[in-house]
Order: structure tokens, then sequence, then C-alpha cells
């Protein structure tokens, strides 16, 4: 403590209470190693295209912070938008960047880019398998770091995100991604407090069923929302080759949204891992922490350790809410010996108490 | 050390680098929850103070000294969250009115980041009550009780003179006492 010059002495005992249950609040929360991930920010994330002057750097790591510092709200990727509310928080209140040393998949910049641009980590959505058997199917989340120009406005940075979204090819080496929107990109996105309108090149990709491509659509409702960060802004689309539908089922004439609160599950896939992200790589003598969300029978979902392919650890576990809603799980995995590991939240099915009716993993390493 | 070098290599090369780890390791967690406490939300505190160091280090040039720098840290992670809590309440607004109009997919409802926190909250009486005080009581109270700053640190890193800290905390103080006795 540094100094007891605010209070009196008899409100010491209300004070040390007080002190201690904020410390033992804090507590509750493991912040994650991100140095690696702000060193790459100050020194590799800021880019200046051709001409290359040293002058330009200072420029464009002003023009970074200014786009930290800074949401314009509600101006098109054209630049033909509206701006109705200046100086808002950073991108963190809508963008959450993975932590430290995960693998992230980064996009690169597009070639036609002549101005300075900065990268950002964007939430998209992808549509991918969600159980073991590959027969259903939902949405996944992942934060990609994504050049933007420097100053961009949320409709910008959610191109860019839509883009990612499309995009499910980085993914599919090791994840079970598919790509419905192969062939089609998107032209133009624009943003208003009522409306997000985005432009794409093509229909989307044949061969998928159904339910993928009703998915398809959705992330990149979900994706555009994500990125504007303004709440669930009804999402319309238009096809430049003037399709009336996408998919051959969707109409562009209507908008599309997410769905409510106790519907979630038509979306997003049952679980998710939220931590440890892909690869992440914790330190040896750290405790390892897996937390996610899922949205399972009664709320209860089975987990395993896995080290080289076998189970040395598992359990089970209860979400925050059992289906329809969706609920958040935590699992103390304590600290682990150095070496790689996969951990697996699954659902067994209530029907047979055999079969796996939602599935996900994610790889990491101790070291 | 008043030199100004906007577009020198030498001031935010090594010596910001240098500076930004030290800080980070020294500061990190603490500024994280820190941010935390305040906004409820482990994501929004990692990036607000993520966001904090890649400013900080930006403008080392200017501070180029390891006290003001965190005090610059402190700043930031502060006005931040409260921006956080401010746009998150604008959101809230505008999700309570879109609610009530219809979409051909309907309208969404997920929680707020603020909701969430309540569904997990430990209980803790007092950390409750902390949370129904005014901002800037709240503040205060957070800065005292748990970085543990000096009446002088606080009143910088909110931008407000002595006398006010002085008087938040008090007020803040006095109602926490009585919350707590009313609940309990």
């Amino acid at each position: 403590m540094t100094g007891n010059d605010m209070f009196d002495s008899d409100d010491s005992d209300f004070e040390r209470q007080l002190r201690e249950s904020l410390h033992r609040d804090a507590e509750r929360i493991s912040p994650r190693d991100r140095r690696t991930e702000i060193l790459a920010m100050v020194h590799d994330d800021t880019r200046v295209a051709e001409p290359r002057r040293r002058w330009l750097i200072p420029v464009a790591a002003a023009a970074s912070v200014a786009l930290i510092g800074t949401i314009v709200w509600g101006i098109s990727s054209t630049g033909a938008g509206q701006q109705v509310t200046p100086a808002a928080p950073s991108t963190s209140t809508t963008a959450p960047a993975p932590s430290g040393s995960a693998k992230v998949p980064v996009t690169n910049p597009s070639p036609s880019a002549t101005a300075a641009t900065t990268q950002v980590a964007l939430p998209a959505y992808f549509v991918g398998a969600s159980s073991g058997t590959g027969d259903r199917f939902g949405l996944y989340r992942e934060f990609v770091r994504t050049a933007v120009p420097a100053g961009a406005t949320p409709a910008q940075k959610a191109k860019a995100a839509v883009e990612v979204a499309m995009n499910a090819q980085p993914f599919t080496n090791y994840e079970p991604y598919i790509q419905p929107w192969s062939g089609t990109t998107v032209q133009d996105l624009a943003a208003t407090p009522s409306l997000i309108t985005i432009t794409l090149s093509g229909s989307g990709a044949n061969g998928f069923t159904k339910e993928q491509t009703r998915l398809a659509v959705q992330e990149i409702v979900w994706t555009a929302q994500a990125a504007i960060g303004k709440g669930t802004i009804p999402v319309k689309f238009a096809v430049a080759d003037g399709s009336a539908t996408l998919f051959g089922a969707y109409p562009t004439a209507q908008t599309y949204n997410r769905p409510a609160k106790d519907l979630l599950y038509q979306d997003l896939a049952p679980i998710w891992i939220t931590s440890p992200e892909r690869d992440h790589e914790f330190k040896s003598g750290a405790a390892v922490v897996a937390t996610g969300e899922s949205c399972a029978f009664e709320a209860t979902t089975q987990w395993q350790l896995k080290k080289s392919g076998a189970a040395i650890r598992s359990g089970t576990t209860t979400a925050s809410s059992g289906c329809p809603l969706r609920g958040t799980w935590k699992v103390d995995l304590g600290v682990l010996a150095a070496g790689d590991y996969t951990f697996r939240m699954y659902e067994v099915s209530m029907q047979d108490g055999k079969g796996i009716v939602a599935e996900t993993s994610k790889p990491f390493t101790v070291r | 050390m008043t030199e100004r070098r906007e577009g020198g290599p030498a001031v935010g090369g090594w010596e910001a680098d240098s500076a930004l780890t030290d800080l980070y390791a020294a500061h990190w967690h603490s500024l994280v929850r820190l941010s935390w406490l305040l906004v409820r939300d482990q994501h929004v505190a990692e990036e607000t103070v993520q966001d904090a160091f890649v400013t900080m280090h930006s403008r080392w040039s200017q501070l180029r000294d390891q006290d003001l720098a965190l005090a610059y840290l402190r700043r930031c992670v502060v006005n931040s969250s409260r921006s956080v809590l401010r746009h998150r309440k604008v959101e809230e607004r505008y999700l309570s009115a879109e609610t009530r109009a219809r979409t051909a997919h309907g309208m969404s409802t997920t929680p707020s980041a603020e909701t969430r926190a309540l569904e997990h909250a430990t209980g803790d009486l007092l950390v409750a009550a902390l949370g129904r005080l005014p901002r800037r009581q709240r503040e205060v109270l957070t800065l005292r009780y748990f970085l543990d700053l000096s009446e002088a640190q606080i009143a910088d890193a909110l931008s407000i003179s002595a006398g006010s800290v002085k008087a938040h905390a008090h007020r803040g103080l006095a109602g926490l006492r009585s919350d707590v006795e009313v609940t309990s």
C-alpha cells in the first residue's frame, strides 16, 4: 500500500475486507500471455505499401494507433456512408484478439492495396462439422488477423471479416470446415444503424445441402454483425450478377439476422472450445484452464485430455446453462508436464449413451 | 528528456521495446485484472490493456520514463474500460429498441457481457455492492483497494483532483457499507 491518505483509521476492517474481496475476485481470471502479439503489433503489423520510405513508418504507426482508438461508425467500405457516432471505444469491444503464442491464421493484404494498412484481429464464422460422424454442422468462430486500411471504418473491417469468413481454405487442414462460398467474393459492404448491405460476386457454390447453405448465409450474417459491433443489425444481400437468391434458395429481397437467444443452437455448433486456442503454447509450470461454450442436454458434456493420441485424463463438466440456452464451461487441467496435448470436448447421446452427438478438439503445447 | 524525435528510429526502437517488456512483465496481469474488475469481460480487458501497451509503445518518445509510462498505461486502461461500458450501454439501449421490431429471421437477444458477468458472479456481497456504486466511486475504490494507489496516483489515473478522489472515496465507502448492511 502506498499511503493511508484518504480514510479514517476506524474504516480499516471494512477497507481490509474490501481489499481482500477485490483481490479474491480479480484472481478469478488468469490473464493470457499476449506479449508476443503486442510486440508483433508494434513492429510487424503496421505495413506501408510501396513506395516504402522510412519516414512513412511513424505515420503508419500513428494511423494504427488511431485505428485502435477510434471507431467511426456507419461509413460504407466504398466511402459512401454516413458518419453517425464518432469516437467510440477501441476495436477490442468487438474483435477480441487471439492470445499469446497461438498460431493464428493471417490473411494476406490485398495486392491492390496502395495505402497504409494495419493488421487487426477480426471475428469470422465458419460452417463446420460439429459431430464426429460429419453429418451435423454448425458455426464456429475464429479470430483471424487480417489487413485493413489504416483508419478503417467498421464497414471496411466488416467487409474484410466477411472476406475471411468466405474463405475457409486456410483452416481446412485442421478444422472440419466446408467452403460453400468457394468462387464467390464480397464486392461491397455498406452499413447504417438499421441495415447492413452486402454485395456478393455470385450466389454461392453448388453441391451443398440445404442446411449447409443456410448456415453459409448465416456465417456471413454473424460475421458482419460481429465486425460492425452494433448488435443484431439486419443483413441484406445483393448479387452482382442480379441473382434473386443465394444458393438458389434464400431470397435477396429479404433481410437476415441471428436467431433469438433460445434458438442459437440452430446456427452455432453445440460445443466451442475458446481456450486453449489452437496450438497455443503454455509455459511449463503454468496452470492450464480450458474454457468454452456449449448447448448440451442438461448442460453436461464430457472431456478428454489426450497425449500422443491416448486419453490420459477425462471428466464431465456442467455448463452454466443447458440447451436450448447456450452456457459456458470451464475445466481446470492444472499444471501439465511439457508436451503436445489435445483437449477434446464432446456430448454423448442421451438416447443410447454411446453415440457422440457433438464434439470438438483443440491441440496445444506445454513448453 | 524533452527531446522529441517523432520520426527517429532510436527512441522508438530498443528502448521502447525494453520498456514495454519490463512494464509488461511487471504490470500486465494487474492491469488486465483492473480492467476486468471494471468491465467484467476478460477478452475485453485483455484487449483494452493490449491496446494500452501498443499505444504506450508508440508514445515512448514522449514518455521515456517507466513511471510516466505506467501512469500513462493506467490512464489508458481506465479510460478505455470506461468507454467500453459506455459503448455497452448504448448498444444495450439499441438492442432493447431493436427487439421491439421484427425481421424476417427474428431478432437476436444475445445476452450482454454485463448480463453474463452477473450470471457468473460469485455472490461476494462487497464486490456486488461495489458494482452498484456510481462509476466514479467504483473506479476510485477499485484503484485504491485493488492497485493500492495513492490519492495522487488515483487523481492522475482518473484526471480529477485529489479532493474529488477523497470525496468519491468517502461516498463510495459509505454507499458500500449501507448497501452491505441492507443486503445482509
